[in-house]
Parts: structure tokens; sequence; C-alpha cells
């Protein structure tokens, strides 16, 4: 009687241990029991499901990569001929080389700024805390799109008044600015730092302070209680916001679509390329890359471990 | 929690926080103000800006508004379903995974996106396509079923999409939940609805909240899946704003179109914000913790 | 899929594309293994016809100046439409590497060189939009001086001295062609070879299976035609009466979509508004894919070579220009990207299965009904707010 009555939850929640801990406890505890269990395996069952679902795309990508037919819409048979061809494809190439410098740069200025702003930003008066949540606020909630296209517009404005001034102070060789790979950087860092600076907030604020405060009552100096209580903690946090900004920056058409002047990403690439029919040499790239990141991402794992079997009993499993 | 009891303190935060300063105010503070001053102005005969000082382009946006409301919709709608989705996901890999399973696992939400967005649309449109799964549902009986460029395959591209972004906010606040919490909570003969009421999701609201903010706004903006999956039938704010660089070369009338969806995106975030605030205040307050 | 090749078959325009093709490809494999032969192939072609100068045709008589064409060349065009050979053999002869972006669209491209500060120093834009880059400075007027390989005589006078570049003063033509109707003739059996069929059709009988591109000009053009307006037309009420079709019309469509091959090909779509090299590269591939120039007008455009206002490497442009629209060159490009070549010459030494081929090269007759969009209407607000209006409704 109890249980169900509960179930159905009025909005009163204060009641919860004295109203069921009352009579039938060990049969409803057993029941309790049996309901987790039922209820852990739907979660496994639904977690696989999604899985499922996040992967048969992927699944699609690299068995068409190995698909002997000209397009996507027939399998015809086994072949490799489709990484050669990405490989020697110079455009492809080229852009994917500009994608990993951006994605790799963005993602490190983001991880660097965003965690660094993010650990000082408690610290600051409150006006000044007030003002950085608010641009961090800002930069999350404007839309790629109007990035993209104010970047552009401001920067070839700003690129107006210094190209004169560089040509004038440096002479001939001066350099010329222009749109670019870095500009592109300029517009992911923006979104992904402030990404990376909400992640790491959102994990400080659940953080054992008694920990911090333990530490600096053993007189330890701010720098070793960083590194040895504060980083660890906030590590998957930060890990969390390095991955977002380089899957942000790396699949982001639009912003890069907009500040690239000439250079190419992949992204860029491809939306043009399927005006005139896609070529399948990309479900050739995209299976290498997902290749390249399983291993990193093993790698990472193996060295994860080895780093906590090291650091010994104190680690939590 | 802001102690500035120690000297040098409030110095060596202003520094960490520079960087980041002078990186709000170079490429967001500056861009928005360009932006402003832009949607002021004319197109010029043959395309781009001319410098005026006028309001015709606001008084123009009402032309927008069908994609605005669409947009709108669509966005609320869409975040909720990812949030459906993907609680549960966070939930599993937060608390029922031990140990070096759960980075692998984690790992494995985000390994997707290393494809490139559109490679993994491009196999959408294969499977949404006639000869995708249509043509299994014209096996089993149902011919003729049209699933690429309808509403249904925006969504589904939304969701496959974003999920990650709701997964993992999730996950960092569940994840510092201690599975003590809950084995004391079944002790003290809490069924798990009521454990996930009570002590679960009052810990994951922050997470929620972000989730759902993280994954509202790109919709917002989205761009490319109602033109890949829609097939360009359902218009969003997005593509609106794109087509006025892109297609009608109307700087002002974009710089306008961008300026009021900028402020209407600060707003209404802010608004959330301070209603979410609010509401897990209240609910701490209420549950045990 | 197809085994042999019995005569009757080979009259079929896929057919020939698709030998076309082969023998392409066989050429182009022989091209890459004979390397940098190619450059001295180019120069043995273009010896003859630059009579008035003796220099290597890559290093143009620009006051003997030969080591300042830099490194670098900006080119912004579109995607699947320069042969990598001929790029890489003009990088062997001049040490210029060429860096392509592909852009979707004219305006497109305008998006980059409006902005200015883009690096790009070669555009491909289609006619439409000259008249505007122009009276905007956009683009700059060509320097013959540093072309010395451009022979007027060669060229088509079809294709040359239009409304939009008297004199060519800005700009060369690239490759040209059409906005027709690309079908599958398994699906579609009663004749579409007018625009007032295809759009009577598509809200009729293909509902949900017909497509528009996603440009203003080509798909409300076209709609106008059928209506028996001008591809042209910028006058209210006419606009009114294509703009209530197209927006009735929409919910009945696949798409409205620029990327009209992969639906075409899964048979998504069955007819759709597309450009010649759609028409060929669908062809190419599936026997049944038609392509038609519609019979009561529609539009024929070029797209053409023109050096940005604020190229950073102009005399590398000048000297890219010069190679790639010597007839040798711009017959392994119209091979690779299947669009007609405007050159005379170039068109003489293509095969024959690309020459002879009506989809590529159609009969003069068939484009007498086709207009040039022209700038204004490129331009004309009230038209892309349309356009725009039509997009957003529900």
């Amino acid at each position: 009687m109890a249980s169900p009555a509960h179930a159905s939850g009025g909005p009163r929640r204060d009641g919860l241990p004295a109203s069921e801990t009352g009579g039938t406890d060990i049969r409803a505890g057993r029941r309790a029991a049996r309901l987790e269990r039922i209820g852990e395996r739907t979660a496994w069952i639904y977690t696989g499901l999604v899985f499922g679902f996040l992967f048969l795309p992927i699944l699609i990508v690299v068995i068409y990569s190995f698909n002997a037919g000209r397009h996507v819409t027939e399998l015809t048979g086994f072949s490799t001929q489709w990484y050669t061809i990405a490989w020697s494809d110079r455009f492809l190439m080229n852009a994917l080389r500009n994608s990993l410098t951006i994605a790799t740069t963005t993602a490190v200025l983001a991880t660097v700024m965003g965690t660094a702003s993010a650990l000082a930003m408690d610290r600051l008066s409150p006006r000044l805390r007030w003002l950085m949540e608010l641009l961090t606020y800002v930069a999350i909630i404007v839309p790629g799109i109007v990035i993209g296209i104010a970047t552009l517009i401001f920067l070839v404005t700003a690129f107006d008044w210094l190209n004169p001034w560089l040509a004038y102070l440096a002479g001939v060789d001066a350099p010329h600015l222009g749109l670019g790979a870095a500009s592109v950087v300029a517009a992911h860092t923006l979104f992904t730092m402030a990404i990376v600076n909400v992640l790491v907030r959102t994990r400080m604020r659940g953080m054992d302070r008694n920990l911090v405060e333990a530490s600096e009552d053993l007189f330890a100096t701010p720098w070793r209680t960083f590194v040895q209580v504060t980083f660890p903690q906030l590590l998957p946090a930060i890990m969390a916001g390095a991955l977002l900004a380089f899957t942000f920056s790396f699949d982001d058409f639009i912003i890069a679509f907009f500040t690239s002047g000439q250079d190419q990403t992949v992204p860029i690439y491809l939306f043009a390329s399927i005006r005139r029919g896609v070529n399948p040499s990309v479900n050739a790239i995209a299976t290498v890359l997902l290749g390249v990141t399983i291993m990193a991402i093993v790698l990472a794992g193996l060295v994860y471990r080895r780093g906590q079997r090291r650091g010994g009993a104190g680690a939590q499993g | 929690m802001a102690q500035n009891d120690r000297p040098g303190r409030g110095s060596r935060a202003a520094l960490l926080v520079l960087p980041a300063t002078l990186w709000y105010v170079g490429f967001l503070v500056a861009p928005l103000i360009v932006l402003a001053i832009m949607s002021v102005g004319v197109r010029s005969p043959n395309g781009g800006y001319q410098p005026a000082l006028t309001l015709e382009q606001f008084a123009n946006l009402t032309t927008r508004i069908t994609p605005l409301t669409n947009t709108l919709g669509l966005a609320a709608l869409n975040t909720f379903i990812c949030l459906l989705v993907a609680f549960p996901v966070a939930y599993t890999l937060a608390l029922k995974v031990r140990g070096n399973w759960k980075l692998v696992l984690v790992a494995l939400v985000v390994i997707p996106f290393w494809t490139s967005f559109l490679i993994r649309t491009y196999a959408w449109m294969t499977l949404l396509g006639a000869n995708g799964v249509p043509r299994i549902l014209g096996w089993v009986g149902f011919e003729d079923v049209q699933l690429l460029n309808t509403p249904f395959a925006v969504s589904l591209g939304i969701v496959y999409n974003y999920l990650p972004l709701m997964v993992l906010p999730i996950f960092v606040s569940l994840e510092r939940l201690d599975r003590s919490f809950m084995e004391a909570s079944r002790d003290l003969g809490a069924g798990p609805v009521a454990t996930i009421r009570q002590i679960v999701l009052p810990l994951a609201a922050p997470g929620i909240l972000s989730g759902i903010v993280l994954v509202f706004i790109p919709i917002m903006g989205e761009y490319l899946i109602p033109i890949l999956l829609g097939g360009g039938k359902t218009y969003f704010l997005g593509n609106a704003l794109a087509d006025l660089f892109l297609q009608s070369r109307n700087w002002p009338f974009g710089s306008a179109l961008a300026t009021l969806f900028v402020i209407g995106m600060v707003v209404l975030v802010a608004g959330y914000l301070a209603l979410s605030r609010r509401l897990v205040r209240a609910g701490r307050e209420s549950s045990l913790l | 899929m197809t085994n042999g090749r019995d005569p009757a078959r080979r009259r079929d325009p896929a057919e020939i594309t698709r030998l076309a093709i082969e023998r392409r490809m066989s050429r182009r494999t022989f091209l890459a293994g004979t390397g940098a032969g190619i450059g001295a192939l180019a120069l043995a072609a273009c010896a003859p016809s630059s009579g008035a100068s003796n220099a290597p045709s890559a290093a143009p008589s620009s006051g003997g100046a030969t080591g300042n064409l830099g490194d670098t060349l900006n080119l912004a065009t579109w995607p699947n439409y320069h042969s990598q050979e001929v790029l890489d053999a003009f990088t062997s002869l001049t040490g210029v590497a060429i860096n392509v972006g592909v852009y979707g669209s004219t305006e497109e491209m305008e998006a980059k060189i409006r902005a200015g500060n883009s690096g790009i120093d070669v555009v491909v834009p289609s006619n439409y939009a000259i008249e505007g880059w122009v009276a905007d400075g956009l683009i700059e007027e060509l320097d013959y001086g540093k072309l010395p390989s451009f022979v007027k005589a060669d060229w088509n006078a079809r294709f040359m001295d239009q409304a939009f570049d008297k004199g060519n003063t800005v700009s060369i033509p690239k490759n040209w062609g059409t906005t027709g109707i690309a079908y599958r003739s398994s699906k579609v059996t009663e004749p579409v070879t007018t625009w007032k069929q295809f759009f009577d059709a598509a809200g009729t009988t293909y509902d949900g299976k017909a497509m528009i591109v996603d440009h203003q000009i080509s798909s409300f053009g076209s709609a106008a035609v059928a209506m028996g307006y001008s591809l042209n037309t910028i006058d209210p009420t006419e606009m009114a009466a294509v703009e209530a079709m197209l927006t009735a019309l929409k919910p009945k469509l696949f798409a409205i979509s620029s990327d009209v091959q992969p639906p075409l090909r899964a048979l998504d779509t069955w007819l759709s508004i597309a450009w010649t090299g759609d028409g060929v590269q669908v062809g190419r591939d599936n026997e049944d894919a038609r392509y038609v120039v519609a019979e009561d007008g529609g539009e024929l455009w070029i797209d053409s070579y023109t050096v940005a206002a604020d190229a950073p490497h102009r005399d590398a442009a000048y000297a890219f220009i010069d190679y790639i629209t010597q007839p040798e060159q711009a017959a392994a490009e119209t091979e690779y990207c299947l669009f007609p070549h405007a050159n005379d010459k170039a068109t003489a030494l293509l095969i024959d299965e690309v020459k002879n081929n009506p989809v590529i090269y159609p009969s003069a007759d068939s484009l007498v009904a086709l207009e040039y969009a022209v700038n204004a209407t490129y331009n004309s607000p009230e038209r892309a707010e349309a356009w725009a209006r039509i997009k957003a409704s529900a």
C-alpha cells in the first residue's frame, strides 16, 4: 500500500523515510531490490539501443567505404579503391589538414582559456564575475550562424583598417591580413572556450571544498593544491570540454564557411561536393578518422589506467 | 565561496581571466557591435551594405515571422525529445558502470562525432531515402513511405546530432553522485522511483539545465539539417538568415535579423536560467540534501 | 549492370557518355603517366597560336619578370569543375600551387569576394553577377597584355561579347551550360519537354517525386517561363502569379535543393530542374536518365574566369587564365567536367563521344528560345523576397 502511494507521488516530498520504513519493511525492501534489478536491465537495453542508433550511420559509412560501386546508392562489391583515391585527392587532403589543424588549435586554446577563467571566476569581485558570466553565456547563446556572419563582417572591416597601416609601417613586405584558418580558430575558440568554462564550473560547484581547505591548512602552495587536489577532481570536466571543443570545431560548417576565406575545411569541401555528386572517397576518410579516434582513445585509456595504478590506493575505483 | 583573505589572490585571478576576456571583447562584443551598425544601413543596389541610418530593415522583419515561429516550436519540441532520449543513457553511464568502462562508454558517445557531421548526415540520407528504410518497409507491406525530407527526418537528424550535448553535462553532474547516497536511500526504504526523484534528479538538475541550453541554442541556429534532411521544405531562422547573405546578399536586412535573433536568444535564455535556478534552489530546499 | 554493347544501345546518349568516360579515363592515366610531359605538350599546342610571343605561356610576357609569379594561387570555383591533371601541370610548369576553394553558387562566391580580404585571386562566377561586380569594383579589367595566348578568333561568337561583358573586358568563359529538365524515363513515361509540362506534372502525376533547385534564378525563372513570362521577369503582377504557383506547389515537391544528383540516382526524385553537368553525370550511370533543354525556353549560362580586384597573386592569376583557356587545357577540362566549352578549337580537340553528345552540346536550334539571366534579375530585392516567401511558406 505504501509503495504505490508513494510512486504516484504527491507534491509533498519530505515524508519519505518515516512513512515507508514503517510496517512491512523486509518485503518492501525485497520488492524494491527486484524493481531495481528490472530497472537496471531496462536501462542497459535502452542504452544499448541508443548506442545502436548512434552507430548505425557510422556502420553505413564504413561499409560504403569498402564498396566497389561509384555511387552510394548501390552496393556492388568489396574494394579499397576509395582509400587510394582519397589519399591522392589533393583537395580533400588539403581540407583534412586544415580541419585537423583548426580543431587541434581550437581545442587547446579553448581548454586552457576556459579552464583558467573558470578557476579564477569565483575569486573575482562580484561585478567582474557578473560581467564574465554574462559574456560567457552570450558567447554560448549567440547561434553559430550569427557568430560566423558577425565575425566575417567584423574581421574584414578591421583588416581594411589595419592593412594600410601595416603597409605604411612595414613597407612593401608587410604581411597582408586576410581571412583564413586563423579566423576560423578565433570564432571556434570563442564558443568552445565558453563551453569549457561552464563545464568546469558546473563540476567545481559539486567539488569537495573541504579537501582544498585541508590542503591549504597543511600549508601546501596554491600550485600544489591545484595539481594534487583541484585538478584531479576537475579532470573529467576538462576532458569532456576538450573533447567537445575538438568535435565542435572539426564538425562545424557554418562558422567556418563564413570565416575561412579561401582555406577549405572538410565540411566545406563535403557540402560543396554533394552539389554535383558526392565522391565516395569521403567515406574512406571518415573511416580512417574513426579508426584513428578509437586508437587514440584506447591509448589514452591505457595511459590513464597505468597512471591510476601507479597512483595507488588513493584513487577511488 | 569567494575568499579574498589572502594577499595577491585577486590579481592572480584577474590574470587568469584576462585571455578569455580579451577573446570575448575581440571576437564577440566587437563583431556584434559591427552587426548592429550594419543593421541600420541599406542594401547597395548590387548587393552588400551601404551606410545609412534607418530602421527600415527592422520594419521588414515581419516578413520572417513564419520561420521564427517554426524554429521556436521545433527547437522546444526537439530539445525535449533529446532530453527524454539522453537522460536514461547518462544515468546508466554515470551510476551503473564502474571504473574504466565508464570512460570507454563515454568515449563511445562521442566517437561517432569524429566522422564529420556531413558524412553522418549523408548516411542518414541514404538510410531514409527510397533505397533505405522505406524499401524495407515496402517488403512488409508499407508501400511508398516517404521518410526523407519530412519533419520526422529533421527531428531525427537533430536528436541524433545533439544527443551528446545532452548526455555529457548530465553525465558530468551525475557522475559525482556517490553510489552510497543511493544505497542509503534504498536502505531507508525508498523505491527506485523515489530515489530518482529525490536524489538523482536534484543532483542532475544543473546538468539537465545546461544540457537543455546546449541543445536548444544550436537547434535555434540550425541551418544544415533542414537543408539536408528536410529538403529545404522545413525553413528555420538559420536558413532565413543564411539566405539573406548567400542568396539575396542583403547584408543590412540580414544584420537586422541577426541582431534581433541575438537579443531574442539572450532574453529567452536569461529568463530560462533565472527561472530554472529558482526551481533548483526550491527543489534543493525541499529535498533531503 | 550492362553487359553487352549492342549497336542499338550505342546510340543511347547515356551509353555514349559512358564510353566517353572510359576513354577519358585511359587518356588521363596516360597523361598522368607521362608526368611532366604534359607541360611540354601544352607548350607545343600553344606555341603556334601565340605568335607574338615565344615565351612559355605560363610565364607571360609581363616585362620579362619570370620569378615573380609567387608560389600560390587562390581559385574560387565550383565543385568537380577542374581536372586535377591540368591544375597539376600548371603547378609543375610554374611552381605555383593552386589552392582551390569550391562553392555551391555564384552568390556564395560573392559573399566572400564582396567581404574582401579573402585572398581569392581568380573567381569563376556565372554571367548574371558580372555587371554588379564590375560596378562595385570587385573584379578588375583584364590586362590582355598578360594573356598572350588568348586568340579571340578561336572562340564561339555565341558566347563572347555578351551584354553582361561587352568585349570581354573582365571575363573569359570557362564552360557554359543550360538549365534543363532531368528525369528518369523508367518512371516518367509521358514526355516532359517543356517547363509547362514539368510544373504541371510536378504537382499532379508526380506528387512527392519532383524537385526544384534552391536557386532563385533557375527555379523562379523556369517557373516564370512555364507561365509564359520571361525568365527575367521582375514585373510585380507576373511575379505574384509565379509566387502563388510555386507556393501551392511546394508541399507536393520532394525537395527544394540544389543537390539534385543523389535523389535522382536513388529514385527518391523522378524529375528535377538540373544543370547540364547533372544531366550528363546522372546519365553516365543510369541508362534511363534523360536531360532535356525545355522547348519553351529557360536559362542559358556561362561561367567565366575573372580576376579579383584585391587579388594578392595577380601575376599568377593571369598566368593561370592564360594557361587554362588554351585549347588543349580547355579540352582536358571539358572532358573532365562534361560541360560544353566556348572555345571552338578546344571543342574540335574533344573526343567524339563528348563532342557529339547531344546532352553536352545541344543543337543550335534548341538554344534559340533560351535566355541569359541578367543582373537586374539577380539583384532584384522583390524577386529575392518572393523566393524567400516561397521557401518560408508552410
